[in-house]
């Protein structure tokens, strides 16, 4: 994905509050996107998204690198959610794969989007994780290893992974469907 | 987990082949061709990728607004600066000394590091006055106590005196108590002024315990017992010369909230109306010490102030005489009450445990001692040993851990590093402020800090006996350099007070503009023949090195093209006067 301006990394940390509101602005929905699949519950997601800027101000001034910032992002909203998710631990909440983010009424295109939709609340956590990380929001693999802490190789193999078993689950294309 | 079939090797290709937008290798292309279930997913691979791209959730929540109430109410750190310091105000009338020669008033950095001496305590009775908080209460006028016993403990009472219309304008009444790395802070939360004042709470307890010691997100008592940060790098203060202030020998300075961070850390905490960063500080230094004994700030008249003034509803008279914010003390003591602290049990814990590191001794500045020493864990569970001492004054500390794993210096916030020999072929990485030196080496990784001149600083890493390593050449570090070694042609500064260091990369230059306190300036070069089309209505055109430009006062950016270079210096701790003057300083190289 295209990042922010890695200026406005710099100058965020140097203390520039309006670089610092351009980089929410670029980032929130990539954060949200990646934080609602790890929480499973939208409004808990707002939360944690909040939370994720909120850390990330505190601590930028300890990223070495600003064109790391994507990955450092992500992987500060990762450990956001989990600190939510063991915050909210008494309460039934699974703290992924919770279905309700799953409803179709959700979904831009209802129609188009139902079965991947499904597909996508049904696949292991971490396949998810991945698929959505790199073919949802684009990261490199280096940058979604650097976010979830793995190595870039098991990011490649659950990718695929999780792609494999998305088709499988979708049934035929298009061409053996007509 | 591997794939176990060469179908499954073959579509992991074809994965990792579409993410990286390239060509599947040869040796799965006969599989590839002979396999339907291969040539199938790779078919459907873009199929897949539209459908996840229209899967998307309901519209992002725009959280950009809570988030930046939220920074703007704590900025910079709210229990960090603020209260002290008018610790800083109160000591200069303390410490004896020897008369500093005034002639040298221009050399703050040379003077502060000369002057004063052991502190160990002191108490008084602070006044401060905060104008144009709201169009019903032009004036609030607080009394308080300061104790502060050297190094880290400090207990400051501020009452609001203020007499309200009625009862639901809330006093903002601060108590704020630290002791050896426990903080808690009673206070209220700010309000924007057209919702004043409905939006006004109680005050609530905030607090903090097991922190480092001299922790730069904590407080700093021996910083704000003499303004280290803002004299050591005195860009942007001026002297105007010597006088008196009731009746004691001072140096007066103009500056700016921004260079004086201590003074806008005040506004940050409580429900204290906001100062813009470029507002003008008038401050009075004991001729001694150089601690402040007064200041004054006045609203600059510009229109990025105007801008910002609109916005905030503040209705400040920048051609008036009249300042918007006082502090003062009064009643000085040479003996302050003991510091107690009550921190609340369910605090949260910063983790640095209070226990002897064996970490020698390095070469230090006369009269420091031994201070805290202790322990504190990583997030990946690395453990930081941390030796400090102090004079009681100034101090500096040596944070040492051994399993480092980050392809970066350990402890410094930005890649922007200045290579410094620390003799016998050992290197140090400094940090654009000069307060923090890196060490890179074989068995550990060193971090040495502290509000003493940088040239102690040196002094003490090199006597660490860890020999310091360039960094690899991919880390970030690697390729920052100083600006004389910017590609030719590039603009570089050369102006007193500021430090200067550059990075290159593929899109062109990055120059980070260090000054006093918070102020900084980051310039990024880029070749062009043309800005990009103005992207809202704050845009006003300016003359800049004799060339038209524009400066956005939204974004504090001033931009222009000069010599086939796409040129933005953006900063909103400085005035766009102060960026025009910065921009003519500019020299190719």
């Amino acid at each position: 994905m295209d990042g922010p301006d890695a200026a406005d990394v710099v100058a965020a940390a140097s203390g520039d509050v309006a670089a610092f509101e351009r980089l929410v602005r670029a980032m929130q929905g990539p954060v949200w996107r990646y934080v609602v699949h790890l929480v499973g519950d939208h409004s808990l997601a707002e939360d944690v998204s909040q939370e994720v800027f909120i850390r990330v101000h505190r601590k930028l001034h300890t990223l070495r690198d600003p064109e790391r910032f994507v990955p450092w992002l992500l992987a500060t909203a990762r450990n956001a959610a989990f600190d939510a998710g063991r915050y909210r631990k008494r309460r039934p909440v699974e703290l992924v794969g919770d279905r309700d983010i799953w409803s179709p009424e959700e979904a831009q295109d209802p129609h188009l989007s139902l079965e991947i939709w499904d597909a996508l609340g049904r696949l292991d956590a971490q396949l998810r994780e991945a698929v959505v990380l790199v073919g949802m929001i684009g990261l490199t693999y280096q940058e979604a290893a650097e976010a979830i802490g793995v190595p870039e190789g098991t990011v490649k193999s659950r990718t695929f992974r999780a792609r494999k078993l998305l088709l499988d689950m979708l049934g035929p294309g298009d061409d053996d469907a007509t | 987990m591997p794939p176990e079939t060469p179908c499954d090797s073959a579509m992991l290709e074809i994965s990792v082949a579409h993410d990286e937008a390239r060509e599947v290798a040869p040796s799965v292309l006969d599989h590839i061709q002979e396999c339907r279930e291969c040539t199938e997913f790779a078919a459907r691979i873009d199929e897949l990728d539209d459908l996840l791209a229209k899967a998307d959730f309901r519209r992002a929540p725009d959280v950009t607004t809570a988030v930046i109430e939220h920074v703007n109410r704590q900025r910079p750190q709210w229990w960090s600066i603020a209260a002290v310091a008018l610790v800083g105000i109160v000591v200069g009338a303390l410490i004896g000394g020897t008369r500093l020669d005034v002639g040298q008033a221009q050399d703050l950095s040379e003077l502060f590091h000369t002057a004063g001496t052991d502190l160990d305590g002191l108490s008084a009775e602070v006044l401060v006055v905060e104008r144009g908080v709201h169009p019903a209460i032009p004036e609030r006028v607080y009394t308080g106590t300061i104790d502060y016993v050297a190094p880290e403990r400090l207990a400051i009472d501020l009452l609001d005196t203020t007499d309200y219309p009625h009862p639901g304008w809330l006093a903002n009444d601060v108590e704020i108590t630290i002791s050896d790395g426990d903080v808690v802070i009673v206070a209220g939360s700010p309000c924007p002024v057209a919702a004043l004042p409905e939006c006004l709470v109680e005050p609530t307890t905030r607090a903090i315990r097991d922190q480092p010691p001299f922790d730069d997100g904590v407080l700093l008592p021996l910083e704000i017992a003499g303004p280290a940060r803002t004299l050591s790098r005195p860009g942007g203060i001026e002297v105007l010369g010597t006088t008196e202030i009731k009746g004691i020998p001072a140096i007066q300075v103009r500056s700016t909230v921004a260079a004086v961070e201590l003074v806008g850390a005040i506004t940050d905490h409580g429900a204290w109306r906001e100062l813009h960063p470029t507002d003008e500080i008038l401050m009075w230094l004991d001729e001694q010490t150089l601690v402040p004994l007064r200041l004054e700030v006045f609203a600059t008249d510009s229109p990025e102030r105007e801008l910002w003034q609109l916005r905030h509803d503040y209705d400040d008279d920048p051609a008036g005489d009249s300042p918007i914010f006082i502090v003062e003390l009064t009643n000085l003591e040479a003996e302050p009450a003991p510091v107690d602290i009550d921190v609340p049990p369910d605090a949260p814990s910063r983790g640095f445990v209070d226990v002897s590191v064996d970490i020698p001794r390095p070469a230090l500045p006369d009269g420091f001692q031994p201070h805290r020493s202790g322990f504190w864990l990583l997030n990946d569970g690395a453990r930081v040993e941390l030796a400090s001492w102090s004079d009681g004054r100034s101090w500096l500390m040596v944070e040492i851990v051994t399993d480092w794993e980050e392809p970066r210096l350990f402890g410094l916030a930005l890649p922007f590093v200045e290579s410094i020999d620390l003799g016998g072929g050992s290197i140090g990485y400094l940090s654009p402020t000069g307060d923090a030196l890196a060490i890179y080496s074989e068995t550990a990784d060193v971090l040495v800090s502290g509000s003493v001149p940088t040239e102690s600083l040196v002094v003490a890493a090199g006597t660490l006996r860890v020999r310091g390593l360039r960094v690899p050449s991919t880390w970030q570090e690697a390729s920052t350099v100083e600006v004389v070694d910017l590609p030719s042609g590039t603009l570089v500064p050369d102006v007193e007070g500021w430090s200067a260091l550059g990075r290159i990369d593929e899109t062109g230059t990055t120059t980070l503009l260090t000054g006093s306190g918070a102020r900084s300036v980051v310039i990024s070069q880029q070749a062009g023949d043309r800005l990009a089309p103005p992207t809202g209505p704050d845009y006003s055109e300016v003359e800049v090195r004799g060339l038209a430009g524009r400066y956005n006062v939204s974004e504090a950016t001033l931009e222009w093209v000069e010599n086939g270079q796409v040129i933005r210096m953006r900063s909103d701790t400085v005035s766009l006067v102060e960026l025009i003057d910065l921009a003519s300083a500019l020299e190719p190289r």
